[in-house]
């Protein structure tokens, strides 16, 4: 049998696929790359591939063989309408009508684009005083009344933060799809002061409890970039009578101000900040003024003392082979917290660096991928194949 | 002890193991070699080994290799056990990376076989269970579709297209800009 069958392959025929046996067509399958346009291509190759890869199981084990995600592209907010904009180029780019959210909801203005994470993006509705978090893979929709407390009356809506419920330990986000989800909002009084905040989990469709900061907090004027999850507490950088950083600690739902750098204190709008991840669950914090990035870590000590401390300067104009790359405006665009790449808004366009995890080494990769087209005041970022 | 240990350990590894293809040519190798197939490790342990092992989905030839990919990693694996406890920290990793980049620079040149080959060789991975050498086949295959069309594909691999117009247009329209 075995003879016969090699002496064939010997022959004139080409040779074939091992046709027999789905199992080495799975195998081969899930090595795929994960560029987007990997599994389609694959489908339309014939019908046992299009078997295979229409399989939710081979999904799972594809997501597993390659376990890091892939970066799809942006949010960008139009107004705060979450514009969807590719970060590839053909055949792997992703058009923006594959992710739309229906415009009718679009009517009444007041909206906000909040952030987006484990594939779920959140928006605000200030006119409705109502979140939908919305799945742009799968198109679901859900819509959260912000908790009667906060009645943009005399206390609104300035930021929040969409997350994935699913907090077992060997759980890997980026299939949160039928996961239940939390929302956490952050409202301020409208004399600056104070703020409050108040999580809904999907699970139980409650709020709970609305809680301010109980320490003396400063005046706030405005939180306008996306949430940072690091460990199990969400940060946001703000700008008020001093700057600061927000930081909501989702296990004992609790509010508290930590201080910038003493001396980003005082900002004078020649700063852009971005908040990092640093080793044990602490946080660092990026600033780059004209073509110079700092990254500062915050290091407690054994008694508690805290420090913020310069880990390093990076000079990103003579990285990305720019001159100045300065200016008035708000320099670093976005962050994309699972990958660590950070977007930085240059003369040129934008730039996507990836800044090395923690030990902040000096591994950078640089691409050019957006224009400076757009409105770029919240950017956020979708992660994973989306397949069908 | 460790001395005992390591005598054992040498013992074990000198154990022969006949391996005996489709075509019933016989190979001698050492029970560390022959272990790195998941399926020989299993009839060893259920002390079937006794006259040899036949494998009548392998033929010699690609028996010949897939032995030739177990001895390399068999011996890497054994250096660097050995090599742990001989060398400063550093000392290690400096072994330990040429060891890793000797065995990158054999599995390229390796996997220089023709299609056919590949195939075969995929199949007697599977069969045997090597995990090494089935996912060092199996990405040499995935990674040569990569940024292909389907019909480029099924060109490559003669495969018969058998999905009715409705699926292929349904796919397309799914993921237009995947073909465009």
């Amino acid at each position: 049998m075995a003879r016969r069958r090699r002496s064939r392959r010997r022959g004139a025929l080409p040779a074939t696929f091992p046709l027999d046996g789905e199992d080495i067509h799975r195998e081969i399958l899930v090595r795929l790359p994960t560029e987007p346009s990997s599994l389609p291509r694959a489908s339309l190759v014939c019908k046992q591939w299009l078997r295979i890869v229409s399989d939710p199981g081979f999904l799972r084990s594809y997501r597993a063989h390659h376990e890091e995600p892939l970066l799809l592209g942006v949010f960008v907010d139009n107004w705060g309408y979450p514009l969807f904009r590719s970060i590839h180029t053909y055949p792997n780019a992703i058009p923006q009508e594959r992710f739309l959210l229906p415009i009718d909801e679009w009517t009444g203005g007041g909206w906000v684009l909040l952030g987006c994470r484990h594939g779920r993006v959140l928006v605000f509705n200030q006119s409705r005083n109502e979140a939908i978090v919305w799945d742009p893979a799968t198109g679901d929709r859900r819509y959260v009344a912000a908790p009667p407390e906060l009645d943009e009356k005399d206390k609104y809506v300035i930021n929040g933060a969409v997350l994935c419920a699913n907090t077992d330990e060997d759980y890997v986000h980026g299939d949160c799809h039928s996961s239940p989800f939390e929302v956490v909002l952050i409202g301020i009084h409208s004399n600056y002061r104070p703020v409050f905040t108040s999580l809904y989990s999907s699970e139980t469709g409650l709020w709970g409890d609305v809680i301010s900061i109980e320490i003396e907090c400063p005046h706030m004027y405005s939180m306008d970039m996306p949430s940072n999850l690091i460990g199990n507490s969400l940060y946001w950088w703000f700008d008020g009578e001093v700057e600061g950083i927000l930081k909501f600690d989702l296990t004992t739902q609790s509010l508290a101000v930590i201080e910038m750098p003493s001396r980003f204190e005082y900002y004078s709008s020649r700063h852009s900040f971005q908040i990092l991840p640093a080793e044990d669950d602490g946080i660092r914090l990026a600033s780059l003024s004209c073509q110079i990035m700092e990254i500062w870590e915050r290091k407690i000590s054994s008694d508690g003392d805290v420090d913020w401390v310069m880990q390093k300067e990076i000079e990103l104009g003579v990285i990305l082979g720019l001159g100045h790359i300065g200016g008035m405006e708000n320099l670093i665009k976005a962050y994309d917290e699972e990958l660590q790449f950070i977007f930085i808004r240059t003369i040129e366009g934008v730039f996507m660096i990836h800044l090395e995890s923690t030990q902040c080494s000096s591994k950078i990769l640089v691409k050019m991928v957006l224009m400076v087209s757009f409105i770029p005041t919240a950017l956020s970022v979708l992660q994973w194949v989306i397949w069908r | 002890m460790a001395s005992a240990g390591s005598g054992d350990e040498k013992a074990a590894a000198a154990a022969m193991i006949t391996l005996i293809s489709s075509d019933n040519e016989k190979f001698e190798v050492t029970e560390a070699t022959a272990t790195l197939s998941q399926t020989i490790r299993h009839m060893i342990e259920d002390g079937c080994t006794d006259g040899g092992v036949p494998l009548p989905n392998v033929t010699s030839k690609i028996l010949a290799r897939v032995i030739e990919y177990c001895k390399k990693h068999a011996t890497a694996a054994a250096g660097e056990e050995g090599s742990s406890s001989s060398f400063s920290d550093a000392a290690f990793l400096e072994v330990d990376r040429a060891f890793l980049e000797e065995l990158e620079e054999f599995d390229d040149a390796f996997l220089e076989v023709d299609r056919a080959t590949l195939f075969d060789l995929i199949l007697a991975a599977n069969y045997l269970d090597i995990k090494g050498l089935l996912n060092l086949t199996c990405q040499k295959v995935a990674d040569s579709v990569k940024g292909k069309t389907p019909e480029q594909i099924r060109e490559m691999y003669n495969i018969v297209n058998d999905l009715t117009p409705e699926e292929e247009a349904e796919i397309r329209r799914e993921t237009q800009w995947a073909f465009e």
